[in-house]
């Protein structure tokens, strides 16, 4: 599902480029700039489905944000940045003995000031601080058979449980990143932060319609160090 | 116009996609879900040295208990949902899925032959070897609880609340009768009994046994005929010219190892392994070097799974080691102190590869004391 949307979101972006191309820009717009702006997209996955010189599939990535969007000023370099994934799953198995239905959803957002410094013709690099807020949406139901005794007895009925676990979580940190430009309006770049959240964490656990267990609440704390194993190919415009 | 339109077609079709993934599975069980144990308990003890007393029964009640995905929070998985006899007891993906779906942090290990390569149920509370990718635990019966409370695996964050659960259902009450005289379920109990049938899963009838057997540690030669030119081939290879051997003890100490090991699969690590237990910089990156029993089973490989197929494992040896911190010294050119490239030619490597296959044990795979005894009958 991610690698779909990356391909789309990739395509778009490439065909948008080759309209560019042919358009004429009118007198009136011929003033100079004040701002660059950026949208990027991570690109690992992608990557890894063309470069895989290693054989690797683990998912050693761990940064959430599927696109990003920044706005500089051209002189001062400060500007404001935004970024957000979103990763939805859907899985099920049965094997006659056991039957599981799993849904997640996870969301991550985040918006920050940056400030932009040119290290060289094609280099530029930058530091600033994020805000964060991740959710993850966790529904899972599972069906066992209520009446497993030694030997073959009649089949009664199944127990079927449903668990339900939504976390939230705020906070924030220092991030930088380091870009370099491929062309006039393409980049490749990668980043690494620090963010520190705090938040909650809510499940329920319903079997056969009874709620077992009432929704307990933990303050829950981490630190994520991303290091900067993330690609993102940045369009500039 | 044409790319726009282009555009729209894609979209519709990653609508589809998305649509068609997002389907319902059939959830329901429409078969009958019964028990299979024999009547006579199956002999999990061999001659082995110091057997507790009932270990049948104890190991009868653990094979229920490893293979019952009422252990999990949610019913969803049992310890054999990534443990699985056909894998040689580990797991076919590189992470397993835990109790709601979400991923495990490492690769589940194989774990036959969990405590070494001689059935030993000292074992079970005393500890003997390190357990887990980074050896977090040393007895089997500290192991069991491990995965049951981890809020990814099996998520009961408190262990002692599952006797309680467990005996509601119906089944339990004969088998922990005949394991300890009486139906009462105690954690104790739960932990006895599955590292008693986690002890039992022994795998030894492999041609490499065979081959061992006619071994002469004078020669350093095997009498034995059971092994083509080219895993005869492998076989010296990994034992003199790669010396494999040197941490995959297969000849010396049959298979067994204690040793954490730095392979240099990441410059930078993104796993401390070990070092996250003993918190010693010196331990960063290693990992505990792994059975190779039914290596040709259980694939991926390495602790994240990162490699799909014993080619690729090779092939890092061969070319891909990276320069980290705590390199193993045997990874490490002995004049420089870099990183080795081994170099291995391909015909080399397909001999390797067939001296691992020869590691394989169809009888333990298909050993129906050690399956799942839960069955369904449509």
């Amino acid at each position: 599902m991610k690698k779909i949307t990356l391909g789309t979101l990739l395509l778009i972006g490439c065909s948008h480029f080759s309209m560019a191309q042919t358009e004429t820009m009118p007198p009136s717009e011929k003033k100079e700039k004040m701002v660059d702006q950026f949208i990027g997209v991570q690109v690992n996955d992608l990557l890894r489905q063309v470069f895989n010189f290693n054989g690797s599939t683990s998912p050693l990535n761990t940064n959430p944000y599927l696109l990003t969007y920044s706005i500089n000023s051209r002189t001062k370099g400060w500007g404001l940045r935004a970024g957000i994934g979103y990763n939805y799953s859907s899985t099920s198995s049965n094997d006659g003995i056991t039957s599981v239905t799993n849904n997640l959803n996870d969301l991550s957002a985040r918006v920050g000031i940056e400030k932009a410094c040119e290290l060289s013709g094609k280099w530029t690099a930058g530091f600033g601080l994020d805000l964060v807020y991740t959710s993850n949406d966790d529904h899972t139901v599972s069906t066992v058979s209520s009446n497993i005794t030694p030997g073959i007895t009649p089949f009664t009925g199944n127990d079927v449980t449903d668990t339900k676990t939504t976390s939230h979580s705020m906070g924030g940190g220092p991030q930088g990143w380091v870009r370099y430009s491929i062309s006039k309006r393409i980049l490749i770049g990668t980043e690494s932060s620090f963010y520190y959240t705090t938040g909650d964490q809510q499940q329920t656990i319903t079997i056969d319609g009874f709620t077992t267990s009432s929704p307990s609440s933990n303050g829950t704390k981490h630190g994520t160090f991303n290091t900067p194993i993330a690609v993102f190919l940045h369009v500039k415009f | 116009m044409h790319v726009k339109k282009s555009i729209a077609i894609l979209m519709i079709l990653s609508l589809v996609l998305v649509v068609y993934s997002c389907k319902k599975n059939n959830d329901k069980l429409n078969g009958t879900v019964y028990l299979d144990l024999p009547a006579t308990p199956y002999n999990y003890a061999g001659t082995a040295f110091m057997a507790p007393p009932q270990v049948n029964q104890k190991a009868t009640l653990g094979r229920v208990l490893f293979y019952d995905t009422h252990l999990s929070l949610n019913n969803a998985i049992s310890c054999g949902s990534c443990h699985k006899q056909a894998e040689g007891f580990a797991d076919n993906v590189a992470l397993s899925v835990g109790y709601e779906g979400r991923l495990t942090k490492r690769n589940s290990k194989s774990i036959s032959n969990i405590t070494g390569d001689e059935l030993d149920f000292r074992s079970i509370d005393t500890g003997f070897l390190p357990l887990f990718w980074d050896g977090r635990e040393d007895a089997l019966m500290g192991l069991v609880s491990r995965p049951i409370t981890n809020h990814v695996e099996m998520g009961v964050s408190d262990f002692s609340v599952l006797p309680a659960k467990l005996s509601g259902l119906s089944y339990y009450s004969s088998l922990f009768s005949s394991a300890y005289g009486d139906p009462s379920i105690t954690t104790d109990r739960i932990s006895e009994c599955v590292a008693i049938f986690l002890a039992s899963i022994q795998s030894h009838s492999t041609r490499f046994d065979a081959f061992l057997q006619g071994f002469n540690p004078g020669t350093g030669q095997s009498s034995s005929t059971v092994y083509s030119p080219q895993e005869l081939q492998g076989y010296n290879l990994f034992t003199t010219k790669y010396h494999c051997e040197n941490c995959h003890h297969i000849v010396s100490n049959s298979y067994t190892t204690i040793d954490f090991k730095d392979i240099g699969l990441d410059k930078n690590y993104t796993d401390m392994g070990r070092g996250t237990i003993t918190g010693n910089p010196a331990d960063n990156g290693k990992f505990k070097v792994p059975s190779l029993r039914n290596v040709a089973l259980t694939a991926p490989y390495m602790h994240d799974g990162r490699y799909k197929t014993l080619g690729e494992v090779i092939d890092h040896y061969s070319k891909n080691i990276q320069p980290s911190t705590n390199l193993d010294i045997q990874l490490r050119d002995s004049t420089t102190g870099h990183a080795m490239s081994m170099n291995i030619a391909d015909n080399e490597k397909d001999a390797i590869i067939a001296f691992l296959n020869t590691f394989t044990d169809y009888q333990l795979v298909t050993d129906p004391k050690f399956s799942n005894p839960f069955k369904v009958k449509n």
